[in-house]
C-alpha cells in the first residue's frame, strides 16, 4: 500500500475519532451552558393568578 | 493508488464528514430542546400550582386585612395539603415567604440556589447536587395580601439518561455508516471499475500480439464511449499492422524476386567474360561473347530502370492534376514504338475521343509505352494495336488493345504481381522482367484509378486504366 492511502486512512480514522469523542463533549458543553446561569422571566400575564 | 481504493476513501470520508456534521447539528438540536421543555414542564408545573393557591383570594373566607399570622397559617395549610398531592419521588415543593421557609421538602435548598427577585415573575436553573441534575423552578404567588414564593425542585436525570441516549446512538449511526461504507463503497466501485479491468487485460493481450481482440463493451456511460474508442483503435492499429506486413511481404518478395532476376544477366556477363579472357576465340566468337554480354548489361540497365520507377511511385503516391492533350499523347507513345512495331509489321492504331485527360503527363506515357511494348510482345505478326483515350461520364479512360496470345483466366489475378510472367521463357527471351504491368497498376493507383484487364486465349486483350477526373467542358 502507497504512502499516500496510509495517509488516507489515516485522516479517515481520526475524523471518526474526533466525530465519536467530540459528540458527548459538545453535549456536555450544550448541558454547562445551560446550567451556568438561572433563566428569569418578569412581567409575564399569568392566567393561574388573575383569579381575584 | 488503485482507482477504486482512491474513489474509496474520498467517497469514505466526504460520507464520514457529512454524517458527522448532520449528527453534530441533530444532536446539539436535540439536547437543547430537551432541556428547555424539561424547564417549560417544571415552569408550567409551577404555574398551575400558583394557579391553585391563588383561589385563596375569593373562595377563603379570611379576607386581605386579616391578622397576617391567620393569613400565613392559611397558606401554609392550603401549600402543604396541595403540595402533599403532588409530589412524587423526583418532585419536592417549598414555599418561601420573605426570605424564610414556610414550608420546605427539598433537599436541594431551592431558596439559597436560586435568589428570586422582586420584580421577577418566575425563574428556572439547572444545577447539580451530587453529580444529581436538578431543576428548580420558582414562580411569585401574591395571595391574601402577601407575596410568597413557590419552588419545584425536580430531579430530571431521566432527561439527561435521554440526552446520553441519544449521544450513544449518534455514535453508533456514525460507526455503522463507516462500517456500512467499508462494505459496500469496495465492492460497488469495483464492480463499476470492472470495464476498466477488462479493457487493460485486452490492452495488454493485444500488446502481447492478439490483434483481433475487442472488448464489445456496450454500456452507455463514459466507460462505454472509452470501450468503443479502444475498439475502434484496435480496429485501426489491426488494419495498419495488416497492411505494414503486407507491405514487408511484398518488398521481401520483390527483392527476392530482383535477386533471381539479376542472376541471369549476370550469369551471362560472368561467363561470356571469363571466356573472353581466359580463352582463345576467333573473332567471330568474340562479337557474340560482346553481343552477349551487351545485352545482358542492357536487361540489367531496364529492370533497374523499371525498379527505381515502382519504389518512387511507392513512396511518393502523389495524385497530379495535369492536364494533357490525349491526341499528342496517343502520338508520342505511337511514334517511339513504331520501329518494334514495324518489326513485326505490326499497325499501332491511335484513338482519341477526346481532348484532354487529366493526369501526370510522364506517368500516363510511362503507362501507354509499357501496355503497347506488352501488346507487341505478346501479337503475331501483321496485326493491329488500338491505342484508345476517352471519357465516360465523370470517368476517364486510356486503353491498349492487341489481337494477340491472350492471358488465361488463372492467370489474370497475378499478372500485376511484381516479376510474374505468364510465358516465363517466352518473355525473357523477348527481354521483359515481369514490371511493366506492376508499374502500370501503380500508376493507376496514383490516380485514384484502377488496372482493368478483359483477356481472351488466342483472341487478344484489353488492358485499360479508368481514372476519375471531370467531364470535359463543351
Amino acid at each position: 500500500m502507497s504512502r499516500k492511502s496510509i495517509l488516507a486512512i489515516l485522516v479517515i480514522l481520526l475524523l471518526v475519532t474526533a466525530s465519536l469523542l467530540g459528540l458527548p463533549r459538545m453535549v456536555r458543553r450544550i448541558e454547562e451552558q445551560t446550567e451556568s446561569a438561572p433563566v428569569v422571566v418578569t412581567c409575564t400575564p399569568d392566567p393561574f393568578l388573575s383569579g381575584e | 493508488m488503485k482507482l477504486w481504493l482512491k474513489q474509496t476513501l474520498i467517497t469514505l470520508f466526504v460520507v464520514l464528514l457529512s454524517v458527522s456534521l448532520c449528527l453534530y447539528f441533530f444532536v446539539a438540536r436535540e439536547t437543547k430542546s430537551l432541556l428547555e421543555r424539561a424547564c417549560i414542564a417544571g415552569n408550567h408545573e409551577t404555574a398551575l400550582f400558583a394557579g391553585h393557591l391563588s383561589t385563596l383570594n375569593r373562595e377563603s373566607s379570611v379576607s386581605s386585612d386579616s391578622d397576617p399570622v391567620v393569613r400565613q397559617a392559611l397558606l401554609q395549610y392550603t401549600f402543604d395539603n396541595h403540595a402533599r398531592l403532588l409530589s412524587s419521588g423526583s418532585t419536592a415543593w417549598s414555599l418561601a415567604l420573605d426570605g424564610q421557609y414556610l414550608s420546605n421538602a427539598s433537599l436541594y435548598h431551592p431558596l439559597s440556589v436560586l435568589p428570586f427577585p422582586e420584580e421577577a415573575e418566575s425563574a428556572s436553573m439547572i444545577l447539580r447536587k451530587s453529580n444529581t441534575p436538578v431543576l428548580i423552578s420558582a414562580r411569585r404567588l401574591d395571595v391574601l395580601n402577601l407575596t410568597a414564593v413557590i419552588y419545584r425542585s425536580a430531579d430530571i436525570s431521566d432527561t439527561y439518561a435521554h440526552i446520553d441516549e441519544l449521544t450513544r446512538l449518534a455514535q453508533l449511526a456514525l460507526l455503522g455508516c463507516l462500517l456500512l461504507c467499508l462494505l459496500l463503497l469496495p465492492a460497488v466501485l469495483r464492480r463499476t471499475l470492472r470495464p476498466l479491468r477488462k479493457l487493460t487485460e485486452i490492452t495488454e493481450k493485444i500488446a502481447g500480439g492478439e490483434y483481433d481482440l475487442r472488448s464489445g463493451l456496450q454500456a452507455g456511460d463514459e466507460v462505454g464511449d472509452l470501450s468503443r474508442s479502444f475498439d475502434h483503435m484496435a480496429e485501426t492499429v489491426q488494419q495498419k499492422i495488416s497492411d505494414l506486413e503486407e507491405t514487408s511481404r511484398r518488398r521481401e518478395l520483390l527483392l527476392g524476386a530482383l535477386t533471381h532476376e539479376m542472376k541471369t544477366p549476370m550469369t551471362a556477363i560472368l561467363g561470356f567474360s571469363g571466356s573472353l579472357l581466359s580463352m582463345p576465340l576467333s573473332e567471330k566468337e568474340r562479337m557474340e561473347a560482346a553481343y552477349e554480354i551487351n545485352e545482358a548489361a542492357r536487361r540489367t540497365d531496364r529492370l533497374s530502370r523499371k525498379m527505381m520507377q515502382l519504389i518512387s511511385l511507392q513512396e511518393n503516391p502523389a495524385t497530379l492534376k495535369s492536364t494533357v492533350g490525349a491526341g499528342e499523347l496517343l502520338d508520342k507513345v505511337r511514334q517511339t514504338l513504331i520501329p518494334a512495331a514495324e518489326e513485326k509489321k505490326i499497325t499501332l492504331k491511335a484513338e482519341a475521343f477526346t481532348d484532354t485527360l487529366t493526369g501526370d503527363p510522364d506517368l500516363l506515357f510511362s503507362l501507354l509505352s509499357n501496355l503497347t511494348d506488352n501488346a507487341l510482345k505478346a501479337s503475331p505478326e501483321s496485326t493491329e494495336i488500338t491505342l484508345t483515350a476517352r471519357r465516360e461520364n465523370s470517368s476517364q479512360i486510356l486503353s491498349v488493345a492487341d489481337h494477340g496470345s491472350g492471358i488465361p483466366a488463372d492467370h489474370l489475378a497475378l499478372v500485376t504481381e511484381p516479376f510474374y510472367r505468364v510465358d516465363k521463357a517466352r518473355s525473357r527471351k523477348l527481354g521483359g522482367a515481369g514490371l511493366g504491368l506492376s508499374l502500370c497498376q501503380m500508376i493507376a493507383r496514383t490516380h485514384d484509378g484502377t488496372l482493368q484487364i478483359e483477356s481472351e486465349p488466342d483472341k487478344g486483350t484489353t488492358v485499360s486504366m479508368i481514372w476519375p477526373g471531370e467531364e470535359e467542358a463543351e
